[in-house]
């Protein structure tokens, strides 16, 4: 509820009637007043409704409405919360009509507090979104680079799949990856130990040179197959010297 | 006196069973009334927060006499209402308690049938 609405409101709800006063508060703020006192005088009224409001609430009580009738008018004060509306008027006889119209207008201002607080959360929930949006949704170069080298076969597959696929045929479901599945832990395993890195396959190292062996700079890339595992450029290489061969054993 | 108990609480049981408007009568800091002591108590309680209520906002607002009062609380609605019979020097005062929630402006002419009885 803009502020020209509530004033429009209970400007009209002023003019109803025997209605001579209206003020609006929320606990001790106030929010509209169009009442024949000075702003100090409304200041102690409001002061006072929050003083008896606590008081009911110390108590535990739910007051609603209450009005109170004077020689020289009729007070009716209807409460939700810490909202509170105040009408004078002059007609003891209204008393309903301006109680029930003011628990109305309490009602819909409760209601458009809550439209805009839902409004706010639905702005915050857009903005969030916004943010996610402008992040990158597809993985950087590099990252596709580090998933290659992390898991080879599932990323060849996949990307076979995908050029499999022609964009203009209609889409098809495809068959998922299926993954080896982890073996199942045995029961009450026993400590293995790890075996040493496999820089060279045993076949290759037939085929190598003693001299190249001697070196102590093997070319294991050239030699490996394009079939055997390649050592993938995060991990790190094998820092173990070469292994010795005897004097004895090396050609003169 | 067990017979006289017996009355009121079937008075007040009536009353709550057919929401029907407990009536009281206070003056000079005493109240009485038929559904029982605690119902009589609890109307004289309330009639003192709205006389205070009545007084305090009254004062702020230049509005000194109180003629009556009457508060919606959750389900219950309690109401008073001076009477104007009542010599001005020592005044009485006519209330009353309805389990329900009644017409402010119905609770009031109530009470003021009641004064006029």
């Amino acid at each position: 509820m803009t502020p020209l609405v509530l004033s429009s409101t209970l400007s009209a709800l002023r003019k109803a009637g025997s209605v001579f006063g209206v003020i609006f508060t929320r606990e001790n703020e106030v929010q509209f007043t169009d009442a024949p006192f000075t702003p100090q005088r409304i200041e102690e009224i409001v002061a006072t409704l929050d003083d008896i409001a606590f008081y009911f609430q110390k108590q535990e009580r739910t007051i609603e409405k209450m009005s109170f009738g004077y020689d020289g008018g009729n007070l009716t004060i209807v409460m939700d919360g810490l909202l509170r509306l105040v009408v004078l008027h002059s007609n003891a006889d209204e008393v309903d009509f301006v109680a029930r119209a003011g628990r109305a207008f309490l009602k819909d201002f409760q209601m458009s507090q809550f439209a805009r607080h839902m409004g706010a959360g639905n702005m915050f929930e857009r903005a969030r979104e916004k943010m996610e949006a402008n992040e990158p949704a597809q993985p950087t170069p590099e990252e596709i680079a580090e998933q290659a080298a992390l898991r080879p076969a599932t990323q060849r597959v996949a990307v076979k799949a995908e050029q499999a696929v022609d964009p203009t045929s209609p889409i098809t479901p495809q068959p998922r990856i299926a993954e080896a599945p982890a073996p199942a832990p045995e029961e009450n395993p026993a400590p293995v130990p790890a075996p040493p890195p496999l820089v060279t396959p045993p076949a290759v190292a037939e085929q190598r040179t003693e001299e190249e062996a001697i070196s102590g700079a093997p070319e294991v890339r050239k030699s490996v197959p394009a079939t055997a595992p390649v050592l993938a450029a995060v991990q790190p290489e094998s820092t173990l010297p070469p292994p010795r061969v005897p004097v004895s054993r090396r050609d003169p | 006196m067990s017979e006289s108990s017996a009355t009121i609480n079937e008075t007040l049981r009536e009353a709550l069973e057919q929401q029907k408007l407990r009536y009281f009568r206070a003056s000079r800091g005493s109240a009485k009334g038929k559904t029982g002591t605690a119902d009589t108590e609890k109307f004289a309680e309330s009639l003192m927060v709205l006389q205070e209520c009545a007084l305090l906002l009254g004062e702020k607002m230049e509005m000194n006499a109180v003629s009556y009062a009457v508060v919606h609380e959750a389900n219950e609605t309690t109401a008073f209402c001076f009477d104007p019979n009542s010599h001005p020097q020592n005044p009485e005062v006519v209330g009353g308690i309805v389990n329900k929630k009644m017409a402010m402006r119905e609770v009031v002419s109530s009470l003021r049938d009641y004064i006029n009885q």
